[in-house]
Formats: structure tokens, C-alpha cells, sequence
């Protein structure tokens, strides 16, 4: 990337990146030891299974808002890269997500001395993310051809004869959908490819040898992106045109009512306005609510499918870093812009605002508990006011970090 | 006018000179309603045709069509034989684009962007230093060239701009609001650095609200109309 647009950013946001990486791989990598404590190797595997699926998931759905639209495709058109080099970018663009994914699956293996389970794992997970790449970086020409009904005849007729089964989103938009299929169906069973090689592999030789099988699962998807080279441009930048458009589009349409700044009651009267200014902003850029809904659903999954304390504690606390982590998206100028805000009050009036941003997730955590609370015995009122604190905890650290972040940004613009 | 020694960087070989084609082009968003409908014109080398319209006509789609952001719905753009959206890469190698929207790599110069670019391109050689001076004299930057892009005006990033858009020694020059945020002497300067790409056989398509500019520049405009119609009958004219 920076070999390709130089001057993207400075040696200080270089190593910002670096450590937002390295930050986010030993989050996960805690995460994991904690959720993978006091289980013995049939666990493990369990474990790594189960998080694979998830992963994969994760990956199926990310992956089209990773790759487009291409946040310096003004500056690729200035470049004009060759289709190697233009693959090359969206690869080093992509990949950083599965490999920081691979951590806890390592983690997870690592930590119960089965390096062969993390070997397998962690390429179960690179092939998943290569997988989804190879699907999703050259979507955009078949979206345009299912546009322009060059393809998706089968569907047609399909529905033609049986309107059930058509989505209920446009025909354009069924590639996606299906490819979004695929990759979570073959990132679900690649755990389970890759340990029935490796089984074999043990049964014919032995250690080193049982690798080499599930290699076999990572070279597939590699293998096939080598084939994407020739014409990636032509991938690249129809792609990133669909992606462009649709999100244009998305952000004309008017798909939810805003929150109301009444609504907003809760908040001091003085930074009222602004705390309801950053929801409707970040609202509208990511739509948290599903994720905190999702996110619910799985702490309260976990906790009656009874995995266990650790995955328990560590799926509470992937919530907890999600949702209160989200509010580093207001740090982009082009949602709250910095030159702006700061004329209307310093770090500690917007770091509250970001406080109270994140502070409206508490509720629903802690209704979550209370429902626990009613249901079984195993959670208790002490659980209840541990988390809350943590939650609130971490809602101001990564407040006064995003304020604190955004306004040395802006100092040393102006400096 | 420009200096001589910018004259590679605004002359087009006759062998380079191919004409846009645009080929009954519908833009209909995913979810929205046409932007563009059958639309045809044929943008000709030597030639500078504004975009004109009122806001939401569908200028800046068009131009983000013929610059292969965007891909149209329905119908093709022709660069002399290469399908713009078939070969992007090949198409992108004649061109140079001005954004309405900056977007200069931040940590770099005004004169290190331009040879970052030259190189990227295979335009750079030993001429290429003294050629860029020119190019950001005639531009009309002159005071902060050495300075971090990101720290430049509005007016300094769109001179930087242009001055990008010419480094790569295009044919085409596609240009969205190109005088928005320029001084009067700037706009006087860039206003004569695109006639002169354009006697020098380059193709521009460009759009602006500057009325008057756009009389003083172009040979056509393109209307494209206040409402979604037949693009066909609207057609090109003399400005």
C-alpha cells in the first residue's frame, strides 16, 4: 500500500495502524486464552470449531465492506496501477483481517499444547478470508451482468414460476447474497476439511507431514485469486463503481427515522445537541443496533448453551470492547469533522459526548442480565455490577482516546 | 501561455487522438431512479465540451462514468477501440481526472506528487523536474510547492490537482468543477493551460457552473437537462 500511494499517511499513522493491528491481535488473543481456560483437547477442538463458524461469518458478511469502496480510488486513477499491482493493493488492503482472526485460534491451540489444532485452525480462517476475497473482489461484473440481465436467467424464469422464492432485494443485488452463502458454507466446513486431512495425514506419516494436508485447503483459494490477475482491473474498478453507487444511493435514501434530538433526554441540556448530532451520524454510517441485538443474542446463547465461564467471560467482553469501540468511527472527519467540533467546545465536553454515545449500550446489557437473573441461578446482582462497570469503564477510556486522538490530529494539521 | 516546456505534457501524439464514444448509456442506482436515459454523444480530440445542467442532471455521474468509476447500467463508453469498463486499466493510462472532491496523498509535496505520478505512468525522465516546474508555474502555485499537501488551501489543492491530472501526459482530460475555489488570476491560468492541452489535440469533458468560463473554453455543451429524459434528443450544441 504505501509502495503503491506514497504519502498516504505519516510515519506516525503508519505505526498507528501497525498498533491498532497488533492492538486488536492481543484483545483477541485474551479473549481466547480466557474463553479457553480449564478446557481439556476434546474443548478445544470444540471451541475452535464453533469460532471458525463464527469467524467465517464475520468474513462473509465484512469482506464487501473492506474491499469497496475504495477509500483512494481518486488517487489508484492518478497510479493507474496494472491489474497485478491493482491486486496486489486490495490484497494487502484485506488480508491483515484474517490473519489478526487467526490469533485466538492459535491462541486457543496453543494454549492447550495442541500445535496442530492452531496449525489447522489458523489455516482454516486464511483460507476462509482468501475464499471470500477471491468471490467478492471480482463481484462487480457479475453484479453489472445480473443489471443488465446478461445473467441470473435462471432466476428469472425461477420466479417467474415460483414469485416465492425470489429475496426480497433487487435481482443485482443476488450475487452478493449468494456469495455471501458460499463463503460463510465453505469457511464453515473448512475446519472440518482441514483436521479430516490431517487425520489422514497422521494416519500415513506422522507430525510434520499431518500439516501438509491442510495446506491443501489454503492453496485452493490461493490458487484461484493467482487466476483473478490478468483482467483485476477490470474487477477492480467495476466493483468499486457498484459499491460507490450503492452506497451513494443508500445514503440518499432515507431508509430509517432519524433519532429525534427530544429522544435524546437523557443527555445534559448543554451537550445535548451534539451527543444526538453524533448518534444520528453514526447511526446512519453503521447501523449498530443489529450488531448490539446479535451481540445479546450470543452472550445470552452462550450463557444457556452453558459453554462454560471463560467463553462466557470473553464473549461478554468481545461486546463490551464492539460496541463501546465503535465510537472510534466518529473520529472521521468526514462524520464529526474535527475543525468543526472543536470551535464548539475542548476534549472534555466531546469526550463526554463520546461517553454518552456509548453509554446508551448499558441499558440493553444490563436488561440482558436482568433476564438471566430471572431465568437462572448461575448469574448473580455482583455479575451484574461487575459488568456494569466494566462497560462504563471502557465506554470512557475509548471516548477520551478517540477525542483525545481526533484533536491531536487537528493540532498537527494546523500546527 | 503556457511555457515551452510544457508543451509534451499538452501536446497529443496524432496517433493518441481517439475519439469517446458514449453509446446509449442508461445510470440507474440500485435502488434509485435513472440518473442518465440513452444517453449517445461522441466527445472528438481537439475538441473541450461542457456538462451542463442543473443540479442532480447527472454531471458528475456522467463523469464518473467516463472516468470508469462507475459502471453504466445499460449501454457502453468506447475510448477509439477500448471498452472503458472492459479494460479500465488500458483506458486509464490516456487519462487525467480532476475531482470535485480533493484527494492528493497528504504526506507528500505538490512536486513529489507530480513525480510520483510521471513515474507511476512511465512519464518520468531527465526533462521531467524542470517540466513539472513549469507545469506548477503555470498552475499558479508558487508559493507553498514544498510544502505537505495536506496543509494546502482549497484553491492550492485544486491547482495541485490540475497540475496532476496533467503530469501523466494524458489525451483525455476529465474535469468536475476544475475552477471551483481558484483565484482570478489561478482560473485565468488554468483557463489557458486546458485550451492549450486542447489545440494540442487533447480531449476535454468537463463541467462547471462558471457559465462564462465554459463560453470562453469550449466548443460544445452537452445539456444533460433538469429531468430525466431522453438524452438523445437533447444533444450537443454550439455553446
Amino acid at each position: 500500500m504505501s509502495v503503491l500511494l506514497p504519502g498516504s499517511s505519516s510515519l506516525v499513522g503508519r505505526w498507528a495502524r501497525i498498533a491498532g493491528w497488533v492492538g486488536a491481535a492481543v484483545v483477541l488473543g485474551a479473549l481466547a486464552a480466557t474463553a479457553g481456560e480449564g478446557l481439556d483437547p476434546a474443548g478445544r477442538a470444540r471451541l475452535v470449531r464453533y469460532l471458525g463458524i463464527l469467524i467465517a461469518a464475520g468474513l462473509a458478511v465484512g469482506v464487501q465492506h473492506a474491499l469497496y469502496p475504495s477509500a483512494v480510488a481518486s488517487r489508484l486513477q492518478l497510479a493507474n496501477p496494472d491489474p497485478g499491482r491493482l491486486l496486489r493493493h486490495a490484497l494487502v488492503r484485506w488480508l491483515p483481517i484474517p490473519l489478526v482472526l487467526t490469533v485466538p485460534v492459535v491462541v486457543i491451540g496453543l494454549a492447550g499444547g495442541m500445535p496442530l489444532l492452531a496449525a489447522e485452525g489458523a489455516l482454516s480462517v486464511l483460507a476462509t478470508g482468501l475464499y471470500a476475497f477471491v468471490r467478492f473482489a471480482p463481484l462487480g461484473p457479475a453484479v453489472r451482468a445480473w443489471e443488465r440481465e446478461e445473467a441470473g436467467g435462471w432466476y428469472r424464469t425461477l420466479y417467474t414460476w415460483a414469485p416465492s422464492v425470489r429475496y426480497g432485494v433487487p435481482d443485482a443485488l443476488v450475487p452478493g447474497l449468494n456469495r455471501t452463502g458460499a463463503v460463510f458454507l465453505v469457511g464453515a466446513l473448512s475446519p472440518l476439511v482441514a483436521q479430516t486431512l490431517s487425520n489422514a495425514g497422521v494416519m500415513v506419516g506422522s507430525g510434520p507431514l499431518a500439516l501438509v494436508a491442510p495446506l491443501v485447503v489454503l492453496a485452493a483459494p490461493a490458487a484461484l485469486a493467482a487466476r483473478l490477475r490478468p483482467t483485476f482491473d477490470r474487477a477492480f474498478w467495476i466493483s468499486h463503481g457498484v459499491w460507490a453507487d450503492a452506497f451513494r444511493q443508500v445514503e440518499r435514501a432515507e431508509g430509517r427515522e432519524p433519532v429525534r434530538v427530544e429522544a435524546v433526554y437523557w443527555a445534559p441540556r448543554r451537550i445535548r445537541p451534539a451527543v444526538w448530532a453524533g448518534l444520528v451520524s453514526l447511526d446512519r454510517r453503521f447501523p449498530l443496533g443489529r450488531i448490539a441485538t446479535l451481540g445479546l443474542a450470543l452472550v445470552a446463547g452462550v450463557h444457556l448453551a452453558g459453554l462454560g465461564d471463560g467463553i462466557e467471560a470473553a464473549t461478554l467482553a468481545l461486546y463490551v470492547v464492539v460496541m463501546n469501540g465503535a465510537v472510534a468511527l466518529t473520529g472521521a472527519e468526514d462524520l464529526l469533522p474535527t475543525a468543526q467540533t472543536w470551535r464548539l467546545g475542548g476534549v472534555a465536553r466531546w469526550s463526554a459526548v463520546r461517553f454518552l454515545m456509548n453509554a446508551r449500550w448499558l441499558p440493553p446489557l444490563v436488561a440482558i442480565f436482568l433476564l438471566l437473573i430471572w431465568l437462572t441461578e448461575e448469574v448473580g446482582w455482583d455479575d451484574l455490577a461487575v459488568w456494569t462497570l466494566v462497560d462504563l469503564g471502557v465506554a470512557a477510556v475509548s471516548a477520551c482516546f478517540v477525542t483525545l486522538a481526533a484533536h491531536l490530529r487537528l493540532r498537527r494539521a494546523v500546527a | 501561455m503556457p511555457s515551452p516546456s510544457i508543451a509534451p505534457l499538452l501536446t497529443v501524439p496524432a496517433d493518441r487522438q481517439r475519439p469517446l464514444e458514449v453509446d446509449d448509456v442508461t445510470k440507474r442506482y440500485v435502488f434509485g431512479p435513472f440518473v442518465l436515459r440513452g444517453l449517445s454523444h461522441t466527445f472528438a480530440p481537439g475538441t473541450a465540451t461542457a456538462l451542463v445542467g442543473p443540479n442532480g442532471s447527472g454531471k458528475s455521474t456522467l463523469l464518473r462514468i467516463l472516468s470508469a468509476l462507475s459502471a453504466p447500467t445499460e449501454g457502453r463508453v468506447h475510448y477509439g477501440e477500448v471498452d472503458v469498463h472492459e479494460r479500465p486499466h488500458a483506458f486509464l493510462a490516456s487519462v487525467g481526472v480532476v475531482h470535485d472532491q480533493p484527494d492528493l496523498p497528504g504526506y507528500l509535496t505538490a512536486v513529489e506528487t507530480l513525480e510520483w505520478i510521471a513515474r507511476e505512468r512511465g512519464a518520468w525522465d531527465e526533462g521531467a523536474p524542470e517540466r513539472h516546474a513549469a507545469l506548477l508555474d503555470a498552475v499558479c502555485l508558487d508559493e507553498r510547492r514544498d510544502a505537505l499537501t495536506r496543509t494546502y488551501s482549497s484553491g492550492m489543492t485544486r491547482k495541485t490537482q490540475i497540475a496532476a491530472a496533467l503530469a501523466g501526459a494524458p489525451a483525455v482530460l476529465l474535469m468536475d468543477e476544475p475552477f471551483r475555489a481558484l483565484d482570478t488570476e489561478a482560473t485565468e491560468a488554468a483557463l489557458d493551460l486546458v485550451a492549450s492541452f486542447r489545440d494540442g489535440g487533447g480531449l476535454v469533458v468537463l463541467s462547471s457552473h462558471r457559465g462564462d468560463l465554459l463560453d470562453r473554453l469550449c466548443d460544445a455543451r452537452l445539456d444533460l437537462g433538469g429531468v430525466v429524459r431522453s438524452h438523445q434528443a437533447v444533444g450537443a450544441g454550439a455553446p
